[in-house]
């Protein structure tokens, strides 16, 4: 089910969008949820008058929880030598869970831009200010976990950062 | 670092830039040591091993305990393995945690009335988590059906099942030149222009396995290549694409390998192909219930290949190496020496042959140039572990010397807190021999 309602007049004008969604996969006898199973999802986007004559646009977004297959452990998957009859090496493997038995906390972001608009040199210069993640959320986009020590731990690399730019268009 | 993990770390590594923020770390609930067992039968058990085959049965980590020490099986120590090689099972190896005191049983299906008939017991004879066959047992014969049954002292129970598969024979072609693969042959790859072809007259099978290691060197990973047919051909130049960072041929001219083929189960089949991703934890075929790992089969024959090259480089070719070492021990040998292709050519192996300071050798050494300046490490894995280490400056056709610096002993457990490096650059001299172009 999807909702949109976009607001064109005024000094503030942007839309909002909501998404509700709920997948399932089958492969063989195992039914799951694939990893963009996402049941919720929001996107605002609001424009309006900025500072010095500029235009401030602003997006939030949300995503509730998507799904990932939970690690309970690691095995030592052994290399096999045939001619000497032995296991002679090893990779350490993660031993899983259900497929997609579990979930990410939710993902929020809001980022926030400046544009202005100069008409110079015979073109239009538009420079610019934006943050990306003004808030610095920290959204998982994965985790990696280690259960080769005591106590057993989590960590992970999370998507894109607190993340400012300046930049400067010309159109001529 | 495995290899796999190294894949997905590159492909980790190359998103970063998408991403770049690390997640705090985080203490997580213990996870579930659940089984893991690890046993190829082989009806062509190789000698050494006398007819017993063996199981090893683990525990994976859940980070309730840490990882244990190696171990080292006090029954099957092999000198020369436990000071190469720390890893292997049964030789000395090392398991995430042994599982001890469990019944281990195997039982074929299909022989109701030989002499191994009925569920035959492993046994371990340590604390290392191997299992033991009896004598001979159990039997197995193409087609034959053997039934794994691993029970531990708290209940927890793994099955599993394996077709044993049977090869009346396997030929080799090299160049024109075909053969039996038979361990007592050596043939020769020209690794510019042959090819290598192997034929398995299989039964029960299912997959091909072409494994390539290098003679002497059971630290070597080896390559292995697989194939859902009963041949195989591979160009000699064929670069191994399971060294990542160091890129290797399978083939090095200068090297002697041994090389195995063999025909496996369905088991054996998914073990190999498959592994679970180290972020998703999914992707490995399991063929046990009850646990993780493999209860396969498989029989191979072996044989030996020297590898070889196009001499298109004044450094390769043959040299003769004569002086005397120590004051009294003569020493001369020959030199067959071979660039090898990655780029930069400073690397080189050379097969070496005649009289050394500890007597008769036929074995091949690696070593550098950088520049014209010349370094040999002369590796002896058969009588003892030596490593000698020759120094010179590289003149062309003329004669040149090398320097000779006193071989160092490889100790399996590194050095003690305090003990000097017996193989540090500045051991003793043992003197200077000559080098001649033939």
């Amino acid at each position: 089910m999807d909702v949109f309602v976009r607001k064109f007049t005024g000094k503030i004008t942007g839309w909002l969008a909501y998404g509700y969604a709920k997948t399932q996969r089958t492969a063989d006898t195992l039914t799951f949820p694939p990893s963009h199973d996402r049941r919720h999802t929001l996107n605002v986007v609001m424009q309006a008058p900025g500072p010095l004559r500029g235009q401030l646009g602003v997006r939030l977004g949300f995503g509730s929880p998507l799904p990932y297959t939970g690690i309970v452990g690691q095995w030592l998957h052994r290399n096999y030598n045939s001619e000497l009859h032995v296991f002679d090496h090893f990779e350490t493997e993660s031993v899983s869970r259900e497929i997609n038995g579990e979930r990410f906390p939710f993902y929020a972001r809001i980022d926030v831009g400046l544009r202005w608009r100069v008409e110079k040199w015979g073109g239009v210069l538009r420079p610019y200010v934006q943050v990306v993640n003004v808030l610095n959320r920290k959204n998982v986009w994965v985790y990696a976990f280690d259960y080769d020590q005591v106590p057993p731990t989590r960590s992970g690399l999370s998507q894109l950062p607190f993340l400012p730019a300046v930049g400067v268009e010309f159109e001529f | 670092m495995n290899r796999r993990m190294l894949r997905t770390r590159w492909l980790a590594a190359a998103l970063l830039p998408l991403a770049a923020c690390d997640l705090d770390e985080v203490t997580v609930p213990v996870g579930e040591e659940i089984l893991v067992v690890h046993g190829i039968m082989r009806p062509d058990v190789p000698p050494r091993f006398s007819g017993f085959q063996f199981i090893a049965v683990e525990r994976a980590f859940s980070g309730a305990r840490g990882r244990p020490g190696p171990l080292i099986n006090p029954i099957t120590r092999d000198t020369i393995h436990a000071a190469r090689d720390t890893m292997a099972i049964p030789h000395g190896g090392e398991l995430a945690i042994p599982v001890k005191g469990a019944t281990v049983e195997v039982v074929n299906l299909d022989d109701a009335a030989g002499p191994c008939a009925g569920p035959v017991t492993f046994t371990d004879h340590g604390d290392d988590g191997v299992y033991w066959s009896p004598l001979g047992c159990p039997s197995m014969r193409p087609g034959d059906r053997l039934a794994l049954r691993v029970e531990t002292l708290e209940g927890e129970l793994v099955t599993g099942q394996t077709r044993i598969p049977g090869m009346d024979s396997a030929t080799i072609a090299i160049s024109g030149v075909v053969g039996t693969i038979d361990p007592a042959q050596r043939f020769t790859i020209n690794r510019d222009s042959d090819t290598l072809r192997v034929v398995a007259y299989a039964r029960a099978g299912r997959l091909l396995q072409l494994e390539v290691r290098r003679q002497g060197d059971i630290r070597d990973f080896g390559t292995k290549l697989l194939a859902d047919t009963t041949a195989l051909t591979v160009p000699g130049d064929l670069i191994n694409t399971f060294v990542l960072g160091d890129e290797d041929d399978v083939f090095r001219a200068g090297r002697d390998y041994v090389v195995t083929v063999a025909v496996t189960d369905t088991n054996y089949f998914d073990f190999v192909r498959s592994s679970n991703n180290e972020f998703t934890g999914r992707g490995f075929i399991n063929r046990l219930t009850g646990g993780i790992g493999v209860f396969g089969s498989m029989v191979t024959a072996t044989t030996q290949v020297r590898a070889i090259a196009e001499i298109d480089d004044p450094r390769e070719g043959r040299y003769r190496v004569q002086g005397v070492l120590q004051d009294t021990i003569s020493v001369d040998v020959e030199w067959e020496l071979y660039l090898a292709r990655p780029v930069g050519q400073t690397e080189y192996s050379a097969f070496v042959q005649g009289r050394w300071l500890y007597g008769d050798i036929a074995t091949s050494a690696d070593g550098s140039f950088d520049d014209d300046v010349f370094s040999m490490v002369v590796t002896d894995t058969l009588v003892v572990v030596r490593r000698d280490t020759l120094l010179g400056t590289w003149v062309g056709n003329q004669e040149w010397s090398v320097t000779v610096v006193a071989a160092c002993t490889v100790a399996p457990e590194g050095l003690r807190p305090g003990q000097v490096d017996p193989c540090a650059p500045e051991r003793r001299l043992l003197g200077t021999l000559r080098v001649t172009r033939q």
